[in-house]
């Protein structure tokens, strides 16, 4: 309970703070009532969204709210129980009706006292949505795409292991590849789709190639990799040669390794899947012959 | 064939949404309903057939075929039947005004206005058009970032790797959509019973759109669709006789959905980032319309919003937000009817 009050607690400083709308949202609540603007339907929603707006603000009843929601959504998911936006925009179409018919301003001054009101509300908006990682992904799907292209060609079913950004596309880009882990080996709220645990061979191949794709090198020692699950301790070495073997035994029949992988890598890697890699975009690509890889 | 899809999906939910609501309030009051209570109710409709075809597959073999056939039948029959519904009406209406007698009030759909307000004199539309321009421009713009954007919140969400899935293999729930590998432990059942993955899998193959059309651009145009209707129900039930009243509102309602873009969880974000959730669905349209409807004390049709909710996204066992927020509104509106009747007492007996 300690830790769902903390949580609830923590979820409305940050809520606060990342979100400039509450204190239009506040101000409007205030000035309703201090103003006593609108009638009995906007006192309706307001005495319900004031009510709410406590609960969802003081922890012991925000983190039953949470309970309620099964623990699984975030803290700002609780807020939908308040009338946000209706509540906003309703506080300031009272205010205006209210300005406009006790002042002085009247014509084309409406119009201009309307702007200023908007854009205040403007001012107020965040316009970034940096921490909640939104990103244009035209360009890499559009590079994933190519890449997938490249790597299907021919009849047989793929089994990919793949850099992450290659990894994180390929099933909604096609249908058919079978991965070695998906993308919640590194986005560990997805595991809540799925009771499917990932054994710790997965969990090395991707801390490896994560690591390769960093360091370019066949041996890598373990830092600052997180995974869905246990982590192989900080400082373990895991080597290429066991990584590929244990990819092979997982099934996989197409490596993709990243293009700044060194050249002696690259050689060692083809000496023990004797096949030959193919430049593919920035990657290294090796198709493996899933009858010959029994006797490597 | 997207548009196709619009074309065909906004005037069949229109129907069954009147005809829903000529049902419910076939003798009861029919003042306070609006063309949008039309639209929306039908969503619900729609989300509920989903739900039907959904669960019916599931248990006839898992198969997204089965689920499409489910689904055209069911939504072929209730077009059929409220078709006959709407027929029916419209013949006893046109029978009753011809009789001379008053009808049950005002047809359902039906502009509630009042008949002032119906004809706009020129004044007034000089004083609404820079709002109306406003309006219209807001919308462009978020029109334009869903269109035209190419940003989506992927984070928390495996809706389109699930209709690629059941697109690919035809079964629904076997295989892991993020791996290919079928399930070993299998998946949590309340995730199982939620219909919106099935519901596109089933668009994507009745209109042959891809499945990332479909998801990340149509869905979530519809679904701001759906939050304009419902934000315009909310603006009609707060300020039933100012139409430039409720046109403010929905400019702010409007500037709040671009602005509320910075938090995951705010209406703003998931209309432009991830319309196609159903926590988007209900954040942006099954609640605004719930609080119109609990405004305008409409309980029957309010028990259709928290419904739809339960069959799109994750709740407690079916009790979600809107639950809550009826049971506010509800238990509110007989604590006030109780002491309304106690001081109606008080004052008969000092009387």
């Amino acid at each position: 309970m300690g830790e769902l009050l903390g949580k609830a607690w923590r979820g409305w400083l940050e809520f606060e703070g990342a979100n400039k709308l509450t204190a239009l949202f506040l101000l409007s609540l205030f000035l309703f009532w201090i103003l006593k603007l609108g009638e009995r339907d906007h006192r309706r929603l307001f005495r319900y969204g004031s009510v709410m707006g406590i609960v969802c603000i003081c922890p012991i009843t925000a983190a039953i709210l949470l309970l309620y929601q099964t623990k699984y959504y975030d803290y700002q998911w609780i807020w939908i129980l308040v009338p946000f936006t209706a509540m906003i925009a309703c506080g300031g179409v009272l205010l205006l009706d209210r300005l406009w018919k006790e002042s002085a301003i009247a014509g084309w001054r409406k119009g201009i006292f309307l702007a200023g009101v908007l854009a205040l509300v403007l001012l107020c908006g965040g316009g970034t949505v940096s921490k909640w990682d939104v990103r244009d992904l035209r360009e890499e799907r559009e590079k994933a795409a190519r890449t997938l292209e490249a790597i299907s060609e021919g009849q047989e079913a793929i089994c990919l292991w793949a850099p992450e950004e290659i990894l994180e596309h390929a099933r909604s880009l096609d249908g058919s590849l079978t991965l070695v882990y998906g993308r919640n080996m590194w986005q560990e709220h997805l595991n809540a789709f799925s009771y499917d645990a990932y054994t710790p061979e997965q969990r090395n191949l991707y801390v490896w190639m994560s690591l390769a794709e960093e360091t370019g090198r066949l041996d890598v020692e373990v830092e600052g990799v997180e995974t869905a699950g246990e982590t192989p301790p900080e400082g373990t070495v895991i080597k290429g040669e066991d990584a590929v073997r244990d990819a092979l035994a997982l099934g996989v029949n197409r490596i993709l390794l990243p293009g700044c992988m060194e050249e002696d890598a690259i050689e060692e890697l083809e000496r023990v899947l004797q096949c030959t890699a193919e430049k593919i975009e920035e990657y290294y690509l090796f198709r493996l012959d899933p009858a010959a890889s029994q006797s490597r | 064939m997207v548009a196709i899809l619009c074309a065909l999906l906004i005037p069949v939910t229109f129907l069954m949404g009147k005809a829903v609501l000529k049902i419910l309030y076939c003798t009861g009051k029919r003042e306070f309903l609006f063309r949008e209570d039309a639209f929306l109710t039908g969503v619900v409709v729609l989300i509920g057939l989903a739900e039907a075809a959904h669960l019916g597959a599931m248990a006839c073999g898992r198969s997204v075929s089965v689920a499409v056939k489910l689904l055209v039948m069911l939504t072929a029959g209730m077009v059929l039947f409220c078709a006959a519904v709407l027929t029916f009406c419209c013949f006893r209406e046109n029978r009753t005004k011809k009789d001379g007698r008053a009808g049950g009030g005002q047809p359902v759909g039906e502009d509630s206005r009042p008949a002032e307000e119906r004809t706009s004199p020129d004044s007034s539309i000089k004083r609404e058009a820079p709002v109306l321009v406003c309006l219209g421009i807001l919308a462009a713009v978020l029109v334009y970032k869903i269109l035209a954007g190419a940003s989506v919140y992927m984070d928390e969400d495996i809706t389109l790797e699930t209709v690629t899935t059941f697109l690919q293999t035809d079964r629904m729930y076997e295989i892991n959509p993020l791996t290919g590998i079928p399930y070993q432990s299998g998946l949590p059942s309340r995730l199982k019973i939620l219909c919106l993955p099935t519901f596109y899998a089933a668009l994507c193959r009745l209109f042959s759109v891809s499945a990332q059309l479909l998801v990340w651009k149509a869905v979530p145009l519809l679904v701001l669709l759906g939050a304009f209707a419902a934000y315009s129900c909310l603006a009609k039930s707060l300020f039933p006789k100012n139409r430039l009243h409720r046109e403010l509102f929905l400019l702010f309602v409007l500037l709040i959905f671009l602005l509320g873009d910075d938090m995951y969880g705010m209406e703003g974000f998931g209309l432009l980032y991830a319309g196609f959730q159903g926590t988007a669905i209900r954040s942006a349209v099954l609640l605004p319309y719930l609080f119109s409807l609990c405004i305008r004390k409409k309980w029957r049709l309010a028990l259709g919003p928290v419904l739809a909710e339960a069959c799109v996204v994750w709740t407690l066992y079916g009790l979600g937000a809107g639950v809550v927020i009826l049971g506010i509104f509800g238990v509110a509106e007989a604590v006030g009817r109780r002491s309304a009747g106690r001081k109606e007492v008080s004052k008969w007996e000092n009387s």
